[in-house]
């Protein structure tokens, strides 16, 4: 793998057919992640007030499944493949194949996604977990993603460089897996849902899927490339990055079952289940010996992925753990697991996008980010956000956890301790909200400063005074 | 990895395994599931799981409506994986057949709230209460969980008096409180939450290993 030393400033000439796509991905996830994070944390809010706002359309359930389609299909999906398309023009030195259909494909999605926020709200809720989006709007995701993947999958097979680089590997992998596991979902949960639970594990499948093989690739393969080329040392170890890859391609796909221990289901599932939540570990502590960091680099780029490696590592050996009968029969069904997953998909998952983000917003629009303040600010609040948050989840359902495994202890006791984390958690969401609301600020200066003269930002103009007459030009 | 067909062959392979595993046997296996019939002491046919009434099959469409499955399971667990046959969440572990009746089931992640899987044997004969729909607060100080309150209606007390079906709560100044039809049928699925049926695969446990 070559590094060049210094990233370059702006897109090469073969890159500019991404220019537009790639913008329009990561604006429309980063309006989504706001979104998201917003109905996160209104429904945060309601676990410990449930007498604010008691209406039909703000039961918690809706808040919930409206926050987790949002922060999964709309955020994290567009920003990872904005940032995936992107890389693999870059990686494969090529065009995209028609980026008038990757546009196309992302306003479908968009207005998929934006119809689903009232259907969610009004109670269409397929009550499938992790599928609550009314099955229309679904298929009009899944047309939309197959737009824009297609680019994606024909710039790996027009790759003129001889040979794949690991970001390219996880790409095609994620690529072409969301594409069967969503329809698995949407056929078999969906269209067809047979009697009974098996909707439960088809569910399952997906969930864990979306997790492991969509927006785990995703993400790794931003790091693989960006850390690299922002520290300018290779990865270290890389004759481990194939079996990294391999075994979570081979390990993925079988956790369907973890959230199901001990649930109604056939036994031989739930063991499968087990064994590959475990074995997970195989990938990811290789994919932590590649990425590993270390001290260099304090660019806010490099500042993303460590903390996006380091929740990765934490991340995957905690869901390890907990995928054990024994650990799981303590955690199960508590706040724990749902710090786990918020590590993962905002600690891990959102935090390698931004990197490769910061490294990308110069070469995308030309400019520089215009304030470091709102940079610093968007790195503080980010970790705050998840400490706080992730934090308070992981203490008070450890202690629910423990609570509840006692049948001594009744409910209403475990519910008096857990409540003050409860709202510490919602304080931590805030927190990262407003982080994420920092950075965007960030974006808008760097917008408005495509309206002054190239060399100036919005920022220097109101520093020197001259702002109101050049912005009045 | 430089071979690109390999590439792709190995991505579609891996994923194809776990999907044969995953989705495409557990159907295989689950779809012939029936209803357990079996012969009682009065030598009459009865079906489990019964069929629910036709309010209670509307009042599951509320209870998804609503996301209630966001605090409350609906399952229970053998003793050997948490505590649930011992707070007294169910007789015996819940299995596939519990869940016929239910598309889809709300199994739940979560336990925030109790266990609701045999909500209606709790019940036992005393009919359920509107009021915990309305106002959780009210049947239990503290509790956070969610009511319904506006699947109720309120409305002055008539000339006669109050109406028969209002709620029963302390007099608040000549308002009373009516339940809807959807309430209603969310209360009547509530009542029908039954998963205690003898089967072959779920006997009932003995009575020192489950401690009810
Ligand atoms: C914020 C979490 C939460 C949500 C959402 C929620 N509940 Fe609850 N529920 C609880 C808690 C906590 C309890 C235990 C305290 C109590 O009895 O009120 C409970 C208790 C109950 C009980 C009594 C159970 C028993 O064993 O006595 C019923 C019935 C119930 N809820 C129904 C519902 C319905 C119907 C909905 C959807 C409209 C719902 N819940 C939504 C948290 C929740």
């Amino acid at each position: 793998m070559s590094v060049p030393a210094n990233p370059p400033a702006s897109l090469e000439a073969h890159e500019q057919t991404c220019r537009l796509p790639v913008l329009y991905l990561l604006g429309s996830g980063l309006i989504w992640l706001l979104v998201g994070l917003a109905f996160s944390a209104l429904a945060s809010l309601k676990l410990h007030a449930p007498e604010c706002l008691p209406f039909a359309w703000a039961s918690l359930g809706r808040l919930q499944a409206v926050a987790s389609n949002i922060l999964l299909l709309g955020a994290a999906s567009q920003t990872g493949l904005g940032v995936a398309l992107w890389l693999l023009v870059h990686l494969g030195k090529t065009e995209l194949v028609s980026w008038g259909s990757a546009i196309i494909g992302t306003v479908v999605w968009n207005l998929a996604l934006t119809a689903g926020i009232p259907a969610l709200l009004l109670g269409g809720s397929t009550g499938i977990p992790g599928l609550e989006l009314p099955p229309s709007l679904g298929v009009l995701v899944l047309l939309g993603y197959l737009l824009v993947a297609g680019n994606g999958v024909a710039a790996i097979m027009g790759c003129r460089r001889g040979g794949y680089a690991p970001a390219q590997w996880f790409i095609l992998g994620a690529l072409l897996w969301f594409a069967w596991l969503y329809t698995t979902a949407l056929v078999t949960a969906v269209y067809f849902p047979s009697r009974g639970i098996f909707a439960a594990i088809s569910a399952g499948w997906f969930n864990q899927g979306v997790l492991w093989l969509w927006l785990t690739p995703l993400a790794l393969a931003s790091l693989y490339h960006f850390i690299p080329e922002l520290t300018g040392k290779p990865v270290r170890s890389p004759e481990l990055a194939p079996v990294a890859f391999w075994s979570l391609a081979l390990f993925g796909g079988w956790t369907a079952t973890v959230g199901l221990v001990g649930g109604p289901i056939p036994a031989w599932l739930v063991s499968v289940g087990v064994v590959a939540g475990v074995l997970l570990l195989i990938p990811v502590l290789l994919a932590s010996v590649n990425l590993y960091v270390g001290a260099v680099g304090s660019s806010p780029a490099v500042r993303f992925a460590k903390l996006a490696v380091g929740s990765f590592t934490l991340g995957g050996i905690v869901s390890a753990v907990t995928s054990l009968r024994c650990a799981n029969a303590v955690l199960h069904f508590t706040q724990f697991e749902v710090a786990v997953r918020e590590l993962l998909q905002l600690g891990f998952v959102s935090a390698a996008l931004f990197a490769g983000i910061y490294a990308l917003v110069p070469r995308l629009t030309g400019r520089k980010l215009p304030h470091c303040g709102l940079v610093k600010a968007h790195w503080a609040l980010t970790v705050l956000g998840l400490l706080i948050g992730v934090g308070a989840y992981a203490i008070g359902g450890w202690k629910q956890g423990w609570g509840l495994a006692d049948a001594k202890v009744d409910l209403l006791s475990v519910n008096a301790v857990l409540k003050p984390w409860l709202r510490l958690h919602t304080v931590g969401l805030a927190v990262f909200l407003l982080g994420q609301l920092t950075f965007t600020a960030n974006v808008v200066l760097l917008l408005v400063g495509f309206a002054l003269p190239v060399g100036r930002t919005l920022v220097t103009e109101v520093v020197t005074g001259t702002a109101p007459a050049t912005a009045a030009k | 990895m430089n071979y690109g067909p390999l590439l792709f062959f190995g991505v579609l392979a891996t994923l194809a395994a776990s999907w044969l595993g995953l989705v495409a046997v557990p159907r295989h296996q689950l779809a012939p599931l029936d209803a357990d019939l079996s012969t009682n002491s009065a030598n009459s046919v009865v079906t489990y799981p019964p069929a629910r009434s036709g309010q209670a099959v509307q009042g599951h469409a509320i209870y998804v409506a609503h996301g209630c499955v966001a605090c409350h399971t609906q399952q229970v667990r053998a003793a050997k994986d948490g505590s649930d046959l011992a707070r007294g969440w169910g007789r015996r572990r819940t299995v596939a057949r519990d869940y016929l009746r239910d598309s889809p089931a709300q199994l739940g992640a979560s336990r925030l709230g109790p266990d609701l899987a045999n909500y209606g044997e709790r019940l036992g004969t005393n009919a359920f209460n509107l009021v915990r729909l309305y106002n959780p607060r009210m049947a239990v100080t503290n509790s956070i969980c969610e009511g319904v309150p506006f699947l109720f209606e309120q409305r002055p007390v008539g000339l006669t008096g109050p109406s028969p079906e209002a709620l029963i709560l302390p007099p608040d100044g000549g308002v009373e409180i009516i339940p809807s039809a959807a309430a209603r049928q969310l209360a009547a699925y509530l009542t029908s939450l039954s998963s205690g049926g003898e089967l072959p695969e779920a006997p009932l446990p003995a009575k020192e290993e489950g401690n009810r």
